[in-house]
């Protein structure tokens, strides 16, 4: 068990909101000029949106997005 | 904001041009506005490609073709091909005769245009460039395809220009790309029939367009998706480092007590950032407004209106840039937005090379990015203006490009 914390420098993110697209559950593309703002935490339980959220990492085109896995113990 | 600052082409006759950095940068953000440039090739040369994209299919390809610039990808690029294709470009140059002052005399733009078409034909997965003749007529033969793509800025006939394409095109696909769509069907297939990982193939567009191929797509869109990237990763790149030299030279020229400074590479980086301020990958940028849209500013834009979103002046704003705004400053500094300002655009169509191009994305900051790469190693080799010989503007487009600008190494 896990967890991803997420966090998006905004002054880097150039709106292109594919995160938003990928990953709608944890990335929020909203505002004029619009803007990402994001979730905290994903939980390794959910496993699908764990993936699409590192795959958003991947794709970001301007590395905004940043993710710090942290693992749980016990449970 | 200065008449003259607007512009008088066909490509965007009509339309509200928009010069305010703000409303351009809302307008690049927007989901209320689609791509609308292209007239003259989106139905052909560029037809259902990544830049032409929007919505869904945009999102698709997107996921696709993103996994080539992951801060893994790029830094790969650097190490494995840029590096290793500038030093192959400038052996090959120390190889040419010298003049009677003893240096190497060369063109700057052909030179340039060698290091970063190996480059992105590397990406792309076009193989057999190692011949400088092989690489000069993809050279040629990508240029062609670019004039066509961006027809709409041609100041010849267009007929002509998208003749031209259509033929390098054809050429490339008979003697580059076909061989090497082939070679990688091969790799795809065994790799699939043997059930190994994506890690045994290339990592490359073609590649990576065949291991996601959607049955809806052409047999013809690889091709056309391999000649865009390779227009966009080669011909904004190699004009922006052209126009930094020269901008540098002038800088230099006013300042000669810097010019040690070509060595630095913190300098360069500065510099390069101020030179693509100040450099435009289009001369205007097009969005077609798919609803009724008030901006921040209050300014209306009808749904179904083209405008015309001019970078240039956006980034020559004084309040964002400074008094000097219209000059080179490589010691300027920017508050708040980057450096280049609109230099890559913004929103779903930004240019995915960005990193690639500034060195800049997360955990590689300090990186060196392609241009002042580029611009560090030519110095190193004893890069000079030519004394002798001028630039020569290229008259035939609307873009602010170079057909040849003389240089002399003395260092190779």
């Amino acid at each position: 068990m896990g967890r991803l914390n997420v966090t998006v420098m905004i002054d880097r993110c150039e709106g292109c909101g594919l995160c938003a697209d990928v990953a709608p559950e944890a990335f929020v593309f909203d505002g004029a000029p619009p803007v990402v703002v994001s979730l905290p935490t994903i939980e390794s339980s959910d496993a699908d949106l764990w993936e699409r959220v590192l795959e958003v990492q991947t794709l970001c085109p301007t590395g905004a997005v940043t993710i710090a896995e942290e693992a749980q113990v016990g449970g | 904001m200065t008449h003259s600052m607007l512009l008088d082409a066909p490509a965007v006759a009509g339309l509200a041009q928009l010069t305010d950095f703000g409303e351009i940068d809302e307008i690049l953000r927007s989901r209320k506005f689609v791509q609308g440039a292209y007239e003259g090739s989106k139905d052909n040369l560029m037809r259902d490609t990544l830049t032409l994209l929007d919505g869904p299919r945009h999102l698709q390809r997107r996921r696709i073709l993103g996994k080539l610039f992951s801060g893994d990808a790029m830094l790969g690029y650097r190490e494995q091909h840029l590096m290793p294709v500038v030093e192959r470009t400038l052996a090959e140059l120390a190889a040419l005769d010298r003049g009677a002052d003893g240096a190497v005399h060369t063109d700057l733009v052909a030179l340039i245009q060698r290091c970063l078409y190996r480059v992105g034909a590397a990406i792309t997965g076009i193989d057999g460039l190692e011949d400088p003749d092989v690489a000069d007529r993809f050279i040629d033969q990508v240029q062609a395809i670019a004039a066509g793509c961006t027809v709409d800025w041609a100041r010849e006939d267009p007929d002509v220009v998208m003749e031209r394409a259509f033929a390098a095109r054809a050429e490339f696909e008979r003697t580059l790309y076909t061989p090497s769509l082939e070679r990688r069907r091969e790799l795809v297939a065994r790799a699939q029939e043997e059930g190994v990982g994506p890690d045994a193939t290339p990592k490359d567009m073609i590649t990576l367009l065949l291991l996601n191929w959607d049955p809806s797509w052409d047999d013809e869109l690889p091709l056309r998706e391999v000649s865009v990237f390779l227009v966009g990763s080669t011909q904004t790149t190699a004009g922006s480092l052209v126009l930094l030299v020269l901008r540098l030279e002038e800088w230099f020229n006013r300042h000669p007590d810097q010019r040690q400074l070509v060595a630095d590479g913190d300098f360069l980086r500065r510099a390069a950032f101020e030179s693509l301020r100040m450099t435009v990958a289009a001369p205007a940028r097009i969005r077609l407004a798919t609803e009724d849209v008030t901006l921040a500013s209050g300014r209306q834009i009808k749904a179904g209106e083209r405008v015309a979103l001019l970078f240039l002046p956006a980034n020559m704003e004084v309040e964002r840039f400074g008094p000097d705004a219209g000059e080179f400053n490589p010691w300027r500094e920017v508050d708040g937005k980057t450096s280049w300002g609109h230099a890559f655009g913004g929103g779903a169509h930004a240019c995915l090379g960005r990193p690639m191009v500034t060195g800049m994305r997360s955990g590689t900051d300090d990186a060196e990015g392609t241009v002042a790469g580029l611009a560090r190693m030519f110095y190193a080799a004893g890069m000079e203006l030519s004394r002798a010989d001028l630039p020569i503007p290229d008259q035939r487009t609307f873009y602010s490009t170079y057909v040849n600008v003389p240089v002399r190494f003395t260092g190779v």
